[in-house]
């Protein structure tokens, strides 16, 4: 009888410490995948982000249509599809950047227009670039997009980045 | 000393279901399907073709100057390759005139973008012309 007591107890002892060791992987597990999947979420928020905002800039003339004489609620930077308005360009380049971000989507961002020789577009002498460089950020998205500025070829590049 | 045995087994037996079960879950909660480079290369792909139209180089029907303004358009990153099929009017495929093929073998994962356009002689259609751009990320 006292025998098979000390069994039982040695086995209890066993599958109690491979029990402690099982829990501690699966919490550390646990931890890392919800750590991944809320990197991986905010990535792409800010994908989702880049891609909608790069299409309403590029596509979109915004709301109103003539938003650079009175004040926008959304912004678009196009006469028709890929082919920019250098008077809302400016005036997209004026805007305070706190406003620029809230049309933005509410990601901090760097809007710029460059040529083909990756040189910043200049319109009535003024560098055609926007926003906040992404100096510290953790994540950072790029889109670039092609378009027409008179009949120049040009990329419309907007990082957005948190 | 049997029954001993017998319940030690069933465990080990239980505690491998248990590290299956969290291994599954850990592999499948860190593997991502990632669409951005999809829907980006979409974007780049009809944002190239749109850009050749409204600049008029399509009108000009010349493959080099269509060729240029691709190969100034496309990031380095891009892999790409364009051809152009031109129909008469009785719709049946004249020719295909043109492959613009840069160096690197096509992925898997290409997007082809597809747009239609005609020609003029005299204010009258000549060919109509289908170019497709199939791009994707090197």
């Amino acid at each position: 009888m006292k025998k098979k007591a000390q069994i039982v107890m040695a086995d209890l002892l066993f599958v109690v410490i491979i029990l402690i060791i099982l829990f501690t992987v699966s919490i550390a597990m646990w931890n890392t995948s919800m750590i991944r999947v809320a990197q991986k979420e905010e990535l792409i928020n800010l994908e989702s982000t880049a891609i909608a905002v790069s299409d309403l800039l590029v596509k979109t003339k915004g709301v109103p249509e003539n938003w650079e004489e009175t004040s926008p609620t959304t912004i678009g930077l196009s006469n028709t599809s890929n082919v920019l308005d250098s008077r809302k360009l400016s005036k997209f380049v004026d805007l305070n950047y706190d406003d620029a971000k809230r049309l933005l989507g509410g990601y901090d961002f760097f809007f710029q227009i460059n040529n083909t020789n990756d040189q910043i577009v200049t319109v009535d002498g003024r560098q055609m670039a926007s926003g906040l460089q992404p100096a510290s950020a953790k994540t950072v998205v790029n889109a670039r997009r092609i378009a027409l500025l008179g009949n120049q070829l040009v990329f419309l590049n907007l990082m957005v980045w948190k | 000393m049997r029954k001993g045995i017998i319940f030690s087994m069933d465990v080990m037996f239980a505690v491998i279901v248990a590290a299956l079960f969290i291994a599954a879950f850990y592999y499948y909660a860190s593997r991502s399907v990632d669409i951005y480079p999809v829907l980006y290369v979409e974007r780049v792909a009809n944002d190239a073709l749109i850009v050749l139209d409204k600049k008029g180089d399509l009108g000009k029907f010349d493959l080099f100057v269509i060729n240029d303004t691709l190969a100034k358009s496309m990031s380095p990153n891009f892999g790409w390759y364009a051809n152009l099929t031109v129909y008469n009017t009785s719709s049946d495929p004249v020719a295909m005139v043109g492959i613009i093929d840069p160096p690197g073998s096509i992925e898997e994962t290409s997007i082809a973008a597809k747009r239609y356009f005609v020609t003029l002689s005299n204010s009258s259609i000549r060919y109509n012309v289908l170019i497709t751009l199939r791009l994707w990320l090197r």
